[in-house]
């Protein structure tokens, strides 16, 4: 199993957290930490693994997000069934945008992405379905399992994060490992050469796509059941797929821990300088300088790098 | 007949780059294939692999017309191809090199200590030599168990050491069977290896025999050193 095991075991040893304090703040930041390890987690999948970039994957995190809510408003159907048709609905968008996409090479896909989410986004702006950009609020229950909503505490929506992010790590390792995974990494490689090995990039790159924005939808839904209301731009904008991107860029590209370790650097630092600045801009702008410095300096991502110079070489002598 | 081209024509633009080619190829052969520069040695390579698709003619594998095939599926075939410019995955190491093709450990350990890259299994194949690449990249097509493998230009740019290990390799992998088209600039490797040879000069078949009657044609004469 290797890092992955250390990786679990760190999570897994999260869980004491909401034992020790019920600050509401700390949660919070918890949550959104887990969160984003798991969405980039997921995006990792066909970005990291397959090589598929895309910078859109609000889109999905949205539509996960307004299915969960329309079902749950509209026909009472729980978030935790409404969750899974959610995923479906990314996936089969991400399918959508994958067909006319995945057979060309070069950045026509990264443009798709960027434009259909942006499409979205206004489309979501402006359909009275998704109630326009007033969005969706969510009519309020008592603590509820079954209706996805804890307001004495909010330590259940931390370990249903966690548990979720968990089985995320090890889908991402399955595949990793898997010989599926190496068809992906070959498809990052060298399409040519990969294909000479008889593996079909196209049907590939369908898979990874579908499987990483059913992971978002699912991320979606859980976000819209921690905010209890969804609408087009905090949940749809170009910085929200940054958001995304960014834990697996600073974390480690293409490997298991990456998104999480990234996620763990970027959350905390994200909302220390939020809450310590009391500015909302600032952040973004470091943020933003950040991403810059690492895609030109490290483009394989922070700690990757570091394990690559320092430890991997002591591993490999033994 | 585990490979007959017929009549394939290809234009890039305006520029003819084959033109009315047709081959054979007989199991368990080793055939060379020679010509100058821009000449579609690769093109031909490429239409047979389906990576492109010719404007004219048509490709037979085992009999079975395979020109509208995709890559992957004709690779499925028992058709293996290694590169021109070598393409090992490079951000995988070596074994994970050996697993994409096919899942099978015992066979990747076994084919690498062949050409002893075994001890580098868990090193990113691109710190590897140049020449060790075109080793990885050529037991990692035999990891499928080809029946026809296409080979570019496989000596350019390695060392005398491996380009002696790669052609015993070529005639052991033959040994068994499998029937082999090489690109090669080197006429002594191709001399060594092949017993038939092609020889390709502005998109067309101008040659074909023995390299003692390919030296002697009028044609190659003129193509390699003019009038």
């Amino acid at each position: 199993m290797g890092p992955t095991v250390y990786v679990v075991a760190f999570l897994l040893s999260l869980s004491v957290i909401p034992m020790l304090t019920e600050s509401h703040v700390v949660i919070d930041v918890l949550f959104f930490t887990l969160l984003y390890a798991f969405l980039s987690t997921a995006w990792n999948i066909q970005s990291g693994f397959c090589g598929q970039y895309s910078v859109g994957h609000a889109a999905f995190l949205g539509i996960g997000a307004y299915t969960t809510a329309i079902l749950y408003t509209r026909l009472g159907i729980s978030p935790w069934l409404g969750l899974w048709v959610g995923a479906g609905m990314a996936a089969l968008f991400a399918l959508a945008i994958g067909f006319p996409t995945f057979r060309l090479r070069g950045y026509y896909y990264i443009l798709a992405t960027l434009a259909v989410a942006e499409v979205l986004r206004t489309f979501f702006l402006a359909w009275d379905f998704t109630g326009r950009s007033l969005g969706i609020a969510y009519p309020l229950t008592e603590d509820s399992f079954w209706d996805l909503q804890f307001h004495t505490s909010r330590a259940p929506y931390f370990y249903i994060m966690l548990a979720f992010l968990i089985c995320s790590v090890l889908i991402s390792h399955w595949i990793r490992y898997s010989k599926f995974g190496l068809n992906l990494l070959s498809i990052r490689e060298d399409e040519d050469a990969a294909q000479s090995l008889g593996i079909n990039p196209f049907r590939h790159k369908m898979a990874a796509t579908a499987l990483s924005a059913g992971l978002t939808g699912i991320g979606g839904a859980l976000l819209a059941q921690f905010n209890l209301f969804i609408e087009p731009d905090t949940l749809m904008s170009l910085h929200v797929s940054a958001d995304i991107l960014l834990p697996s860029l600073v974390g480690g590209i293409g490997t298991v821990w990456g998104p999480v370790a990234g996620s763990f650097i970027l959350q905390p630092l994200s909302w220390i300088l939020r809450l310590g600045l009391g500015s909302d801009v600032i952040h973004i702008i470091i943020r933003g300088i950040l991403l810059m410095v690492i895609v030109a300096i490290i483009p394989r991502g922070v700690v990757a790098t570091v394990i690559e110079r320092y430890v991997r070489p002591r591993l490999i002598k033994r | 007949m585990i490979l007959r081209v017929v009549g394939l024509s290809k234009k890039y633009g305006g520029v003819s780059a084959l033109e009315g080619v047709s081959l054979e190829l007989r199991e368990g052969e080793v055939v060379g294939m020679i010509g100058p520069n821009g000449s579609g040695k690769t093109t031909l390579l490429d239409l047979i692999c389906g990576f492109i698709k010719p404007d004219l003619g048509r490709i037979y594998l085992n009999g079975m017309d395979v020109t509208d095939w995709k890559p992957f599926k004709i690779a499925s075939l028992g058709v293996a191809r290694t590169f021109q410019i070598t393409k090992v995955f490079k951000k995988m190491t070596v074994i994970e090199n050996m697993l994409a093709a096919r899942r099978d450990p015992d066979k990747a350990y076994r084919l690498l200590r062949l050409v002893e890259l075994d001890g580098l299994r868990d090193e990113y194949a691109e710190n590897l030599s140049g020449g060790q690449q075109k080793l990885l990249e050529f037991v990692r097509s035999l990891m499928l168990e080809p029946r026809l493998l296409l080979m570019d230009e496989p000596m350019a740019g390695v060392t005398p050491v491996i380009m002696e290990r790669l052609v015993e390799l070529i005639k052991d992998v033959n040994r068994r069977g499998v029937t082999f088209l090489i690109v090669e600039h080197n006429i002594s490797v191709v001399a060594r290896l092949c017993e038939r040879c092609l020889v390709l000069n502005n998109g067309r078949l101008i040659a074909e025999g023995n390299l003692e009657a390919i030296r002697n044609h009028p044609e190659v004469k003129k193509a390699y050193l003019g009038e």
